[in-house]
């Protein structure tokens, strides 16, 4: 019962982890850099949410779905301001990687400059927060998580199958140049997959706000979403599901048996043996690692 | 030439300023008393550094109204330091080097002095905080370090005040224990807690641990919630206390929460119906009828309530601002001679007569306060039997 217990609790941290890395593996697949400039849209998303949550005491389906709106916003006008003048120079990954660091490293500074190291909690959107069954009390925001998180995918999937631009998205994820040579309009394909790459942070934000309280360095999450996608093999997004899904159970397991304290060094070491053994992750063992769910 | 020439004309005006800047400071250390303080005013304990600066700020605005010290106004010169070790020995070393100052007060960590501690063996400028790790001022038994002061109770006095009302007085005999392994001061009081609780009868059912940064407590409280405690012990600082609290609510946890100062406001305010059947040990009682008068001035001043760090901020300086007084200089040697023998300095939450085999006070006793329904109720001073 315990071990059943534990094993809700990891699903539910591994799929807020999941949303993280889904959204970062798809900047992946296309731009071939890790962009941690994602946790800034995480961030901000969980300020906005908070801001519209107590301004306008908004439920909780609205503020998910305008934090999801937001996120993705950010997200674009990041892509337009940081990445797009690199990538029409033409100029190498590097560069992508190391905007996406100082534009995560200036929101972060900003919001600490702007409201303090303080934190904020989110108001509480229902009356319970458990639900019973038997012996086993579920946290109601748990069970949300995971049911938003695997919508959110599920979404995603729908998307990237069955509308053109999803088609566009994965091709552009083989080839960011033939595309453009057969007519299709890359910056806007590139708009699009940072739209819904912060709609996802959108959705994040808003969740872990709900969970730990929000503060500046929430964005700081993201290196979750980093070692999943490692896990899971960079750029593949089932593998990024499956990476953070593992990551979180073995996370709140390692926690449950054998300390808190030894929690980092497991996330890291499982880290580094697929770096070092299996550089192409969880995706790699099935022999596929374009774009693919 | 021309980029030659704007290059030329940029650096005379940077050197200019940068000249001119260090002359004030020069001025500043030589008609001024300057004295320091070192606060984490934007990192994860902001609420409390924050509150604790401006403490420091009405000390000195205090004594600078009445004519200064030494017949010199009073210069402050505050840091922040992020509740980041190395930023804050970083700020002291440019308090001590830079800007000269003869004493430094806080900042409220125990970490950051722990550190500190043989830093100002060798810089030789004292602090005055309140680190509540007897490590931080006691180098070994007997022996303390010797630019270190602290104006607050011990973690064990805090373990032992905590652990012994909660087995004497409300009953309460299996305990879940939650602490950051990596926060000395947390870490010392849950094992002061364990001590006496398992020297009083008591059991600690289970003994779950964290780090820095960790945010997500459901695993260590799942496991706390299935050896069915009486009372959750939450040793922590504000931020991951409040996650905590509100975790374990929200996963149906009702018992008793025992904890230490960090469930001061504004505690309350950051985790909504959570906030209810919390016992903690406090160093004052906020209806303490010494407070009020600050109390009003503060939140005439700030528009906010302040919250304990206030008062120890002003109580720290106050001590500083009294041992310069006694030494007649601004030698830090001589202020350092002049803290070991601090003796009935009136403050707002004490009257503080330093030990100088401990460079703190020889015994406290704290008050328990309760919180329910959102809301504070003082329980009174307990001193726990030995």
């Amino acid at each position: 019962m315990l071990l059943l217990q534990q094993l809700i609790n990891g699903l539910s941290l591994g799929s807020v982890y999941a949303l993280i890395s889904v959204g970062f593996a798809l900047i992946f697949s296309v731009l071939k850099f890790s962009n941690f400039a994602h946790g800034s849209v995480i961030m901000l998303s969980a300020y906005f949410g908070l801001w519209i949550s107590n301004r306008f005491a908004t439920s909780l389906w609205l503020t998910l779905l305008l934090c999801a709106l937001a996120g993705g916003i950010v997200a674009v006008i990041i892509e337009k301001i940081g990445f797009r003048p690199i990538r029409l120079r033409g100029g190498s990954t590097i560069y992508f990687f190391v905007s996406s660091i100082s534009i995560s490293l200036f929101f972060e500074s900003f919001m600490t400059a702007l409201l303090g190291g303080q934190f904020y909690m989110y108001r509480n959107f229902f009356k319970e927060t458990t639900i019973s069954l038997g012996k086993l009390i579920i946290p109601w925001t748990s069970v949300l998580t995971l049911i938003v998180s695997s919508g959110a995918l599920i979404f995603l999937l729908y998307v990237l199958y069955r509308t053109r631009i999803g088609i566009a998205i994965r091709a552009a994820s083989t080839d960011l140049f033939t595309p453009n040579l057969m007519g299709a309009d890359v910056d806007l394909i590139v708009s699009v997959t940072f739209f819904l790459s912060g709609v996802l942070a959108g959705i994040s934000g808003l969740f872990l706000g709900i969970n730990l309280t929000v503060y500046p360095q929430i964005g700081g999450l993201v290196i979750k979403g980093f070692v999943a996608t490692v896990i899971g093999g960079l750029g593949s997004l089932s593998g990024a599901v499956f990476g953070a899904l593992l990551l979180g159970m073995g996370e709140t397991l390692i926690t449950a048996y054998l300390g808190g304290s030894v929690t980092p060094i497991f996330s890291f070491s499982i880290m580094f043996i697929f770096l070092l053994l299996k550089p192409e992750g969880i995706a790699g063992l099935f022999g596929r690692s374009k774009l693919s769910l | 030439m021309k980029v030659i020439l704007r290059f030329f004309v940029l650096s005379v005006v940077v050197l200019g300023m940068g000249l001119l800047w260090s002359t004030t400071l020069e001025a500043a250390s030589e008609d001024y008393v300057v004295i320091g303080t070192i606060q984490d005013l934007s990192g994860p304990n902001a609420l409390w550094g924050q509150s604790q600066a401006r403490g420091v700020e009405m000390a000195v605005e205090d004594f600078n109204q009445r004519g200064g010290l030494l017949g010199k106004q009073i210069v402050l010169k505050t840091y922040d330091f992020k509740l980041d070790v190395q930023e804050g020995i970083n700020a002291y070393r440019r308090l001590v080097n830079q800007d000269k100052a003869c004493v430094v007060v806080g900042p409220p960590v125990s970490n950051l002095i722990l550190a500190l501690a043989p830093i100002a063996e060798e810089l030789k400028v004292p602090i005055v905080g309140e680190p509540s790790d007897e490590r931080a001022t006691t180098k070994s038994p007997g022996e303390p370090w010797g630019f270190v002061f602290a104006s607050q109770p011990t973690c064990k006095e805090y373990g032992y005040t905590m652990a012994g009302y909660a087995i004497k007085e409300l009953g309460l005999k299996k305990f879940g224990v939650i602490y950051n392994k990596a926060n000395a001061w947390g870490a010392m009081i849950a094992e002061a807690f364990m001590n006496y609780a398992k020297d009083h009868g008591a059991e600690i059912v289970s003994e779950q641990t964290f780090l820095w940064g960790d945010t997500d407590f459901r695993a260590q409280l799942t496991k706390i919630k299935d050896t069915q405690p009486d009372a959750l012990v939450v040793p922590e600082y504000l931020q991951q206390a409040a996650q905590i609290t509100k975790q374990a609510r929200e996963m149906g946890m009702m018992i008793p929460i025992v904890g230490p100062n960090s469930f001061t406001p504004p505690m309350v305010d950051l985790i909504g119906s959570a906030a209810n059947n919390i016992y903690f040990v406090n160093n004052c009682a906020f209806d303490d009828p010494n407070l009020q008068e600050f109390i009003a001035e503060y939140k005439e001043k700030y528009g906010v309530d302040p919250t304990t760090n206030a008062f120890f901020g002003y109580d720290n300086t106050l001590i500083a601002l009294n041992a310069i007084e006694r030494a007649g200089s601004t030698d830090p040697v001589a202020i350092r001679n002049a803290l070991a023998q601090t003796k009935d300095v009136k403050g707002l939450i004490y009257t503080y007569t330093f030990d100088p085999t401990l460079h703190r006070p020889k015994q406290f006793v704290a008050t328990v306060i309760k919180i329910v329904d959102g809301k504070y109720i003082t329980v009174g001073k307990y001193l726990p039997e030995p």
